[in-house]
């Protein structure tokens, strides 16, 4: 955890920190909208091996999945952009 | 101990190069009291007593706000909402943001200084902090001394009650989803489901890390709103200013030197009745050599993100108003003025009228009344009951015992809090409506129903037919959907 008068905290635990939050935020609005339009308990009686799962545990499991699907493409792109500001940094 | 300059709290990592983060060192923020604050400590106590209280309230014999996953239900009052009903959710969703735009044109940063979760939760925590570790020199003293009893002590009384009270938050937040009642009772009896327990330690973990740790880094790396906030501002918003034209120059001063608007009365009416210079006569410094504020850092050392609202608006300020607080105390005991820093707009500060109603404010009020209407209208005209009209995908008609007939299935949505039992019928031909079984739901329920409609050979013209299923339920509500009907043509 950041803070407490630790100044070791750096740029890239702030990276990680602000990649997490944003695909937190985003998984947040993609599971309300997402199990609004399906039933959980209808997905896992529809999947094509099979699933045991209850409502609760089902809404968890979407939204674990939701995020690690936005934090994967969240640390992506912040990659990329680093990659590429630190290519445009180096002397030539 | 005497006031002296904060040492700047900032500085720049190794690596300032592509980042903009400096290391973080813990604020102290001092305590002070003041009409802004004793405002903010009741909105504390407001939302949170709402947030703590809500999901214990019960209401027609049911809890009256929950939100219940597990049976797919949201109930809020009298209200229940279908996941059908969704639409509404996110209308809702909109009318926030839209409030959250019109305040911050009315008053600016409002949202931050007194309801965000994030501020509201951390005074709290702050309190619990003060309660276990003292006041602001203590917290100093104690943060930067050596690991003894008392440190030990008094850490493990903080950590305690921020722990508990970060669980009863999380199991507050859990309580709104499942039945409170009963999930007080399965975890007395330790025997929470493994998904409960989970939501609980979650949420009461990021109040933890929130409200204790992060702070006021959550609206200064975190936080979105805190970034675009400044869209919304323009020079008849209300802001948290520091008078720079009254305060400056700043200084050190004996108390009985006067402010300054009275010594240039003072300066004014020697010249004019001696016609000689001012300073002769008057044992204070003219008002262009030392202005009213007295450079005591009071509202430095209040500030709960750590800047000094003399260099004017920064973005971490939070409109907390604890440095008008501060300031309009030193104002009092000086006997000068309130308002050095205060509440203004930036037409005010430069001595031009405000003004209220503007486009902008006009435009996102008006935006949000309409929204508002539309929101209100939409949940009292819900219709307890819908219905969808799906036509067999695999044949137009079929031909049976010289009938011809088509297929089709209903979807029916009982979207009220009873069961409902129903009447259908066919209208636009002569025809006979064969319902396969009872159409009859439970509250909540999308019941398919398969139906067929047979007319005899002869009796339709061949081609494609306009009808009309319309269903009516038990209390009145009709409800009446389109569909086609097709028939052989002549030749056969």
């Amino acid at each position: 955890m950041p803070g407490r008068g630790d100044p070791s905290v750096s740029s890239r635990t702030l990276r990680v920190v602000i990649i997490a939050w944003a695909s937190f935020a985003v998984a947040s609005i993609a599971t309300a909208f997402f199990f609004a339009a399906f039933d959980p308990v209808a997905l896992a009686e529809a999947a094509t091996f099979p699933v045991r799962l209850g409502r609760t545990a089902g809404y968890t499991l979407g939204f674990f999945c939701f995020w690690l699907i936005a934090l994967s493409a969240s640390a992506f792109s912040v990659f990329l952009i680093r990659s590429m500001e630190q290519s445009a940094h180096r002397p030539q | 101990m005497k006031n002296v300059a904060k040492p700047k709290k900032y500085r720049a990592t190794e690596d300032s190069g592509a980042s903009m983060y400096v290391a973080h060192e813990k604020i102290h923020a001092r305590e002070i009291s003041g009409r802004f604050q004793t405002l903010r400590k009741l909105a504390v106590f407001v939302l949170l007593g709402l947030y703590y209280f809500l999901p214990w309230l019960n209401w027609n014999g049911r809890q009256a706000v929950l939100f219940d996953l597990p049976e797919r239900q949201f109930h809020v009052f009298g209200l229940t909402f279908w996941p059908q009903d969704f639409f509404f959710l996110a209308l809702l969703l909109i009318i926030a943001a839209l409030s959250l735009f019109f305040f911050t044109a009315l008053a600016g940063r409002l949202w931050c200084g007194y309801a965000c979760p994030q501020t509201v939760w951390t005074e709290v925590f702050v309190w619990m902090e003060r309660l276990a570790e003292g006041k602001r020199n203590q917290r100093v003293r104690l943060d930067a001394g050596p690991w003894n009893r008392e440190k030990i002590l008094r850490k493990t009384a903080k950590h305690g009650m921020w722990v508990l009270f970060a669980l009863w938050t999380g199991f507050t937040f859990v309580g709104y989803f499942t039945p409170i009642e009963t999930l007080g009772l399965r975890l007395l009896d330790f025997n929470l489901g493994p998904w409960e327990a989970f939501w609980i330690f979650f949420y009461g973990f990021a109040t933890w890390g929130n409200a204790g740790f992060l702070r006021e880094q959550v609206c200064m790396y975190m936080c979105p709103y805190a970034r675009f906030q400044s869209a919304m501002f323009d020079s008849n918003t209300l802001i948290i200013a520091y008078d720079t034209e009254r305060g400056e120059p700043r200084g050190l001063r004996r108390k009985a030197v006067p402010d300054v608007a009275t010594r240039e009365k003072l300066f004014a009416s020697i010249k004019v009745e001696h016609n000689a210079p001012a300073e002769a006569k008057l044992d204070f410094p003219p008002p262009e050599a030392l202005g009213d504020c007295v450079d005591c850092n009071l509202c430095v050392q209040v500030c709960p993100v750590g800047i000094d609202i003399r260099d004017g608006l920064q973005y971490e300020c939070i409109a907390c108003a604890a440095c008008i607080d501060a300031c309009d105390s030193v104002m009092d005991k000086m006997g000068y003025p309130r308002g050095l820093i205060r509440y203004d707009t930036q037409n005010g500060m430069e001595k031009k009228p405000s003004r209220i109603l503007r486009p902008r404010t006009l435009i996102y009020g008006a935006l949000l009344l309409a929204l508002m209407g539309a929101w209100v209208a939409g949940v009292t005209l819900r219709q307890p009951v819908a219905m969808d009209v799906l036509r067999d995908r695999n044949a137009l008609y079929r031909v049976v015992n010289d009938n011809v007939e088509n297929v089709y299935t209903l979807k029916i949505m009982n979207k009220g809090n009873a069961g409902q039992r129903y009447r259908l019928s066919v209208e636009g031909i002569d025809a006979e409506l064969v319902v396969e079984r009872e159409a009859a739901t439970r509250p909540g329920e999308v019941l398919s129903l398969p139906v067929r409609i047979q007319a005899g050979l002869g009796t339709v013209a061949g081609g494609g037919h306009d009808i009309a299923f319309v269903l009516e339920t038990e209390d009145g509500a009709r409800i009446v959907e389109k569909s086609r009907f097709f028939a052989p043509g002549e030749m056969q």
